[in-house]
């Protein structure tokens, strides 16, 4: 789970443009400035791109906050053949 | 039954009784269904007239049934352009040709709302992302619910599969008041306050055809552009608060429909705060995946920005043509779909010169938030124009008022916007007060009102105008 939160944190300070981000399991939208509808596209397209993975569009929008989005990815990454 | 009406809550009442009778799942999903099919057969009992809706619904648990199973791309594509279509042609959209529509009348009340739960259903199942596969009983539970066929709001079906099965609310004195409140505020305000909304819009038109002088026309025409927003939203609200708060009593959790629109300080926060969960449903269902497909194609970071405004004029503009079956509503999605477009363009390029912290406080400061606030409620009010009257009309109220008139009337919306959507906004400390024996006097006040109204005009409660759509 560690690498996932490493990635996401590398992700996350290139969508936003902000070095001082970190991923953490309770991080929401409301927690960083900038995060709107296109922000959140941006992410989840870069983090199709970091893990090879893809998302259902109810996915896309469901989560609430990091912990779940990562626990998303561990469940998509393992699924894979 | 119409809803909020007294039979729909009686009707309702029954319900509850029934459904606490035991707490098995399996008990309470029958109730629910049965309900469903109670309050379907109450528009009408004529197998022909329910026939093109049941034919929808075994199309869509089909195609739903399909994707659980076999997961393909060549039969997802047809099955959900063939549920487009299929519901375009059921509504009559005038861009389908008139002779293909059916000779008779049918049962049409809810079908938009029915249709974004069968469409979610289908998508998802294509995706895996269902909790479970559904049974019939499940199907027809989630998409008839009773508390929200008329017009919504619209819930996926994740979200209803917890309250409705896995963990239903405790009916408690807490959430019966809370509940009975909800009904009690909604019933206002669809069977009093908005009539009188609009009968006071409805007013200024009448008067704008009579001899008033330049000034008069001014103000008349400006105050019946304000209102028609403000009667749709009491209107709608009205019905949202009324079943969320039938729902309560079911144990059942529906999602808020509005969150204070008037207080948006831009196009694209206002439908975040208005008619939430249909601007959920296709941020969810359209604006995400065609902006994600456009990424895909179109990778370099710097166009990411043109295609969030591309994907936004494309799912405001389905928003307003959604509203309504006629061209003007394709216009009406036009507006919307420009100005949340325009809105977006002026965040990225204020973004770039100020930066993100920078534009966030420009939001922050009073003078610059109650422009932005004024300037989106008068937006709002101008497009909704095209929303309740037609191009006919509206070259007559042109004629009428002249250039000069249409300009002051718009200019003076906008400054009256600027004052009452300040000191309204002022007033959030009221709604934070929370002393019990008031709020208890505040709803009795408003159900003795409203049960008065009802009995002096002894006539049923107006209709919720998005029961059309």
């Amino acid at each position: 789970m560690n690498h996932v939160y490493n990635r996401l944190t590398e992700l996350l300070c290139d969508v936003f443009e902000d070095d001082s981000l970190v991923a953490r399991p309770d991080l929401t939208e409301d927690q960083v400035v900038g995060w709107d509808s296109l922000a959140h596209a941006r992410l989840i397209f870069a983090v199709e791109r970091a893990f090879g993975v893809e998302f259902a569009p109810s996915q896309i929008s469901s989560f609430k906050n990091l912990g779940e989005l990562a626990e998303l990815i561990e469940a998509k990454i393992a699924k894979r053949p | 039954m119409n809803a909020p009406s007294f039979e729909f809550l009686a009707f309702a009442a029954a319900i509850a009784l029934l459904i606490h009778v035991s707490n098995a799942p399996g008990w309470r999903r029958a109730i629910l269904v049965l309900a469903n099919v109670a309050l379907v057969l109450s528009f009408t009992h004529d197998p022909k007239q329910l026939a093109p809706f049941a034919v929808l619904l075994a199309f869509g648990f089909v195609s739903m049934k399909a994707m659980e199973s076999y997961r393909s791309r060549a039969a997802f594509i047809p099955l959900v352009v063939g549920l487009l279509f299929a519901f375009f042609w059921l509504k009559r959209y005038a861009f389908v040709p008139h002779y293909l529509y059916l000779p008779f009348t049918y049962l049409t009340i809810g079908m938009s709302y029915v249709f974004f739960r069968i469409l979610h259903l289908v998508i998802d199942a294509y995706h895996d992302a269902l909790p479970e596969r559904l049974s019939i009983a499940a199907y027809a539970s989630y998409t008839l619910n009773f508390t929200c066929l008329i017009s919504g709001p619209i819930q996926l079906y994740q979200d209803y599969r917890r309250t409705e099965t896995e963990e239903p609310l405790r009916l408690n004195v807490e959430l019966a008041g809370k509940a009975a409140s909800r009904i009690v505020a909604g019933f206002f305000k669809v069977s009093v306050l908005s009539p009188v909304l609009l009968y006071a819009q409805q007013q200024c038109i009448a008067l704008l055809g009579t001899q008033l002088t330049f000034s008069d026309r001014v103000v008349d025409a400006g105050v019946a552009l304000a209102l028609f927003p403000i009667y749709l939203y009491f209107n709608f609200a009205g019905y949202t608060d009324f079943v969320i708060g039938v729902a309560g009593f079911l144990g059942l959790q529906l999602p808020e429909n509005f969150n204070k629109p008037f207080l948006a300080g831009g196009v694209i926060d206002f439908w975040t705060r208005w008619h939430m969960t249909l601007s959920n449903w296709l941020k969810t269902y359209v604006y995400l995946p065609l902006l994600l497909s456009s990424m895909r194609r179109f990778p370099a970071a710097k166009t990411q920005a043109y295609l969030g405004v591309f994907a936004y004029f494309v799912t405001f503009f389905l928003v307003g043509a959604w509203h309504g079956q006629s061209a003007k509503f394709l216009f009406f999605g036009l507006l919307t779909g420009l100005g949340i477009s325009v809105n977006k363009w002026y965040e990225f390029v204020m973004t770039q010169r100020l930066g993100r912290v920078g534009y966030r406080d420009l939001g922050a400061q009073p003078a610059y938030a109650a422009l932005a606030r004024a300037m989106n409620f008068t937006w709002f009010c101008i497009t909704m124009l095209w929303f309740w009257s037609n191009w006919q009309q509206l070259g007559g109220f042109a004629a009428l008022l002249g250039t000069p008139a249409i300009i002051l009337a718009i200019l003076g919306t906008l400054i009256a916007a600027v004052f009452v959507l300040s000191a309204l906004k002022s007033l959030g400390w009221v709604e934070r007060l929370n002393v019990q024996p008031l709020r208890a006097a505040w709803y009795t006040a408003l159900a003795v009102i409203t049960v008065s109204v009802a009995v002096a005009l002894n006539a049923p409660a107006p209709h919720v105008v998005y029961r059309a759509f």
